[in-house]
């Protein structure tokens, strides 16, 4: 399957602000992208511009030299013609139709013999765990099955262009897990493109191979997910990625800060109207009295695995994250250092100041 | 610059182009556009016919004035309103509209927020089977109760046979009999059943966990009701409160058997009798005072639910309230009291209907006086089951009703598809306004609109006046806001995503319809046209002025009965209409699986 692009793509809605505004962007073959963003930031509707079921105001939909949609010729190629599969966010699986009457549908809608959709039945039952469940009616399904069901159904017909709309958002914390992964194991077992739509960040580092990260119906950065959280492109990006998220203070609030992480960075405080803190990149140091930067600590929330320490520096809270145990307790001060590659600046604009490397 | 405009510009021949993919793609938008122009004509055209004939001279009126047939005229105005007559036609019936309308609404509501408080919140007994039957009235046609009221009370002015009470020896006086006393009675007890469902609902909504903090902190239970409960109830009780006002300014039955002998006119019976005595220009301005009054209701409504907000309760974890346990004394009375109000408003009523039609000599309780006579026929006079009278308006009213409830309830969830496939659009607020326009219109000034537009040939549409097609119309289009609203509901809850689906994987429109869409609403379908079935078979106001002698339905042939004196056959035509009502209310629940509350729209 060739690349997907989207060329000034525009959607409005009613009279409102446009959903999608002006969109260009090229999905690679056989990635497994993410659109990450805040809800009501078009990314949805993106995606169901590429599935058909949105029109688009203006702008141009091709996957390699088959047009879906361009205004300027008036083409719209119908859904079902553009050979790809969409799995919607409540799954939307018929509730009057077994599992199996689920899955064959596509199948029965281009009218393929009983034998051979059986056969299809069954290997995708195989390939997604679903042996001996066909006869069940998707309210009998845990909400993972349900899931694997929605899978099956979108596979049975096609396997080349996977379009998923938020698909762990119904998922219990222990079942994401378990579909994140089998979601990987899938689009490596296909070869297929994937583009899933997410606005929890976590999904998409982990999950994606590309992430674009959509704001306002623009796109704000696109990259490989470690790129994008190393190499913020804008404030929204740096501040969307990571979990916690970064400390975030203006270039004037404190000037001792500041005044470090313009030094960091090797840049001018001048040009600097924002700056960002990741909390990893904070290091804590039990003897204050030789550290430049001092703060004290006012919360300590152990998560397990790390510390998350609540930091109180001049007026302004912060957070640290720390895999080693606290140096200091509750109210006690202790010294902080900042590690260069988790602290980035940016400009009025919000775009991130290039640093001197 | 005009060539840069030109040039990021579509294309026209382009973007016809997408045109037509975006219909063919969505058939939400010929849907939408069939309905609303149907829909515009239904529902808007026979208003302003209405608005044209309260302004226009008729053919008689011209000739005695002097003007030409379809001059602009203010006379019939100035009639209602300001001319000697304007007391006997408006004035009058205003007040005693306005003096029934506030009675009966506030006994209504005391009976309703009493015995609901009573069912849900304590320990009397029979409580469940009191949730059921107390809503016994509500299945009844309007005019039953006062049907059995003149039973009982008739005195000698009214021909036919005695009043119960008069056989037993008692002459009941004129204001017991007749007038706005019996009226306001007849109506609280036909319209409490639908403040009790309203306020048992409200009560069940209301969570638990709001009342148990109160008693964390001390509270008794007098001081849960009075500081927590009944404030939270006070949005329920306005649209009790309006609910019951427009209904009884619509109403027709009660004042029709109850008042006219003594001549107590009410705003709907005297817009009836001037349209049956050919007065339409004052007939149609007394349906606009009517509509005026509905919108009026409809406004205060919409507004009282903008700025109530701050009521609506949080959604809690909604356990079943603890239900009070009652002293023994308090439990006794408090049952009785409740069992009472079934008797009075629900049984009473029906058997006073069935004796009546078992004694040969009405208050003669001898056994040797019953009989079936009236059932059967006896001396050339035919009975219930030989009359050809109540043949045909049973078969007239299944008919009707039927046709009515199968267009109502398909036409509903094409509403329903139109506005949730096209949500956003302007067609989809047309669609979703217009539909709910009728319901601001009392029956009786909606069939008088009808009866203006449809008198007369119009373009393609024949006169319809004498035809059952004109009735099945009218019904239709006064249901629709009920049905196009649990159409809109039911496809909300299904949503979009279940149809585009089945568009990825290939499924074209009858496709989806009939292996989709089809089989996910039928519960609601079969709700969309049961529900209308039964008001169209408990409707009077709406039907009265519309019938002829050979459209005649159940509930206006009981009324021709009672109008020539036979009491008993008029009860028993009203029994049919409440055991055909009950039945359909007991399909109902099986289909749904559920319980009647707060279903029965109209």
């Amino acid at each position: 399957m060739p690349d997907i692009r989207l060329t000034s793509v525009t959607k409005t809605y009613g009279d409102k602000s446009r959903a999608v505004d002006d969109l260009t962007v090229t999905f690679a073959s056989g990635e497994f992208i993410c659109l990450l963003g805040p809800s009501g930031c078009g990314k949805t509707t993106t995606l169901r511009m590429i599935a058909g079921l949105e029109m688009p105001d203006s702008g141009e939909i091709s996957v390699g030299d088959k047009i879906f949609f361009s205004s300027q010729s008036g083409q719209f190629l119908r859904p079902e013609k553009r050979e790809l599969g969409l799995m919607f966010q409540s799954y939307a699986l018929w509730p009057h139709m077994s599992v199996e009457q689920n899955i064959v549908f596509g199948l029965d809608m281009k009218h393929m013999p009983a034998a051979k959709k059986a056969e299809r039945f069954a290997e995708l039952a195989k390939l997604l765990h679903l042996e001996g469940l066909g006869g069940r009616f998707p309210r009998e399904l845990s909400g993972g099955q349900q899931q694997r069901v929605a899978l099956a159904r979108m596979l049975a017909v096609s396997s080349n262009l996977l379009l998923l709309d938020e698909p762990l958002s119904n998922l219990d914390a222990s079942l994401r897990l378990e579909m994140r992964a089998e979601l990987k194991r899938l689009h490596h077992a296909l070869g297929c493109t994937v583009i899933f739509v997410t606005h929890d960040q976590l999904e998409a580092m982990t999950m994606a191979t590309s992430i674009t990260v959509m704001n306002n119906g623009r796109i704000e950065q696109q990259g490989a997910p470690m790129d994008v959280y190393r190499r913020p492109a804008s404030r929204f990006v740096a501040k969307f990625v990571g979990s916690p998220p970064m400390n975030m203070f203006k270039a004037g609030e404190l000037p001792l800060l500041s005044g470090e992480v313009a030094r960091t960075l090797g840049i001018s405080a001048a040009g600097m109207e924002t700056f960002g803190i990741r909390p990893e990149a904070i290091r804590l140091s039990a003897d204050c009295d030789s550290a430049v930067l001092r703060a004290r600590v006012d919360t300590i929330q152990p998560t397990g695995a790390d510390w998350i320490v609540g930091l109180v520096f001049g007026n302004r809270q912060l957070f640290a994250l720390t895999s080693e145990m606290p140096p200091r307790d509750i109210g006690a001060h202790v010294g902080i250092a900042l590690k260069a590659d988790g602290v980035h600046a940016f400009d009025k604009t919000g775009v991130a100041v290039e640093r001197v490397s | 610059m005009t060539t840069l405009v030109g040039a990021t510009r579509t294309p026209l021949r382009a973007r016809l182009r997408l045109f037509g993919s975006r219909l063919a793609c969505e058939p939400g938008h010929l849907i939408g556009v069939a309905l609303a122009i149907a829909l515009a004509y239904l529902v808007l055209a026979p208003m302003l016919a209405v608005l044209g004939s309260s302004t226009q001279l008729t053919r008689m009126d011209a000739a005695r004035l002097g003007g030409r047939h379809g001059d602009l005229t203010l006379a019939y105005f100035e009639r209602v309103f300001t001319s000697p007559m304007s007391d006997h036609i408006f004035w009058t019936p205003l007040a005693n509209t306005l003096s029934v309308a506030a009675m009966a609404t506030a006994l209504a509501v005391v009976f309703g927020v009493v015995l609901a408080a009573l069912v849900t919140s304590t320990n009397i007994w029979g409580r469940k089977a009191l949730g059921f039957l107390l809503i016994i009235p509500y299945m009844l046609p309007s005019q039953a109760i006062a049907t059995a009221w003149i039973t009982v009370f008739k005195n000698r002015r009214t021909a036919g046979p005695a009043g119960v009470l008069e056989a037993l020896g008692f002459s009941p006086p004129d204001w017991l009999a007749y007038g706005q006393f019996p009226i306001v009675i007849c109506l609280a007890l036909s319209y409490f059943p639908f403040a009790f469902l309203l306020f048992s609902n409200g009560l069940n909504k209301i969570d638990t966990q709001l009342e148990e903090a109160a008693v964390t902190l001390g509270a008794r239970t007098r001081t849960i009701w009075v500081r927590i409960l009944l404030p939270l109830l006070i949005p329920t009780t306005m649209s009790v409160l309006l609910l019951t006002v427009a209904r009884t300014l619509g109403t027709f039955a009660a004042p029709y058997v109850l008042g006219t002998p003594v001549g107590y006119t009410l705003l709907s019976t005297s817009l009836y009798s001037h349209l049956r005595s050919g007065a339409p220009g004052v007939a149609a301005v007394l349906a606009i005072v009517l509509a005026v009054f509905g919108i009026a209701m409809l406004a205060f409504d919409v507004w009282m639910v903008r700025n109530w907000q701050r009521f609506v309760t949080v959604g809690g974890k909604g356990d079943k309230r603890q239900r009070a346990k009652l002293r023994p004394m308090a439990r006794i009375t408090q049952t009785a009291l409740a069992w009472t109000v079934f008797l009075v408003a629900a049984l009473g009523p029906l058997l006073v209907m069935l004796q009546s039609t078992l004694l040969r000599e009405p208050g003669v309780f001898r056994l040797d006086n019953v009989s079936l006579a009236y059932w059967f026929g006896f001396a050339g006079q035919p009975g219930v089951f030989t009359s050809p009278e109540i043949f045909w308006a049973l078969f007239n009213s299944l008919t009707i009703a039927g046709t009515a409830a199968i267009i109502c309830g398909v036409l509903g969830l094409a509403v329903g598809y139109a506005v949730v496939r096209l949500q956003g659009s302007w067609l989809s607020g047309f669609l979703r306004q217009v539909s709910f326009l009728p319901y601001l219109m009392p029956g009786m000034a909606f069939a008088a609109a009808f009866l203006t537009l449809f008198a007369v040939r119009r373009g393609p549409i024949p006169a319809l006046y004498g035809s059952i097609s004109l009735l099945v119309l009218v019904m239709v289009v006064t249901y629709l806001p009920y049905a196009s609203r649990s159409g809109i509901s039911a496809m909300m809850q299904v949503g979009r995503e279940p149809e585009e689906a089945g568009v990825v994987l290939g499924a074209g429109f009858f496709a989806r319809m009939l292996r989709i869409i089809g089989p996910l609403q039928k519960t609601a379908l079969v709700t969309a046209i049961i529900l209308p079935f039964i008001s169209g078979m408990k409707e009077l106001s709406l039907v009265v002025m519309l019938v002829t002698p050979g459209t005649e339905m159940l509930t206006t042939q009981s009324l021709r009965f009672l109008d020539y004196g036979f009491t008993q056959l008029a009860n028993a035509t009203v029994l049919i209409i409440g055991i055909v009502v009950m039945l359909m209310v007991l399909l109902l629940q099986r289909v749904t699986k559920s319980n009647l509350a707060g279903g029965l729209g109209g």
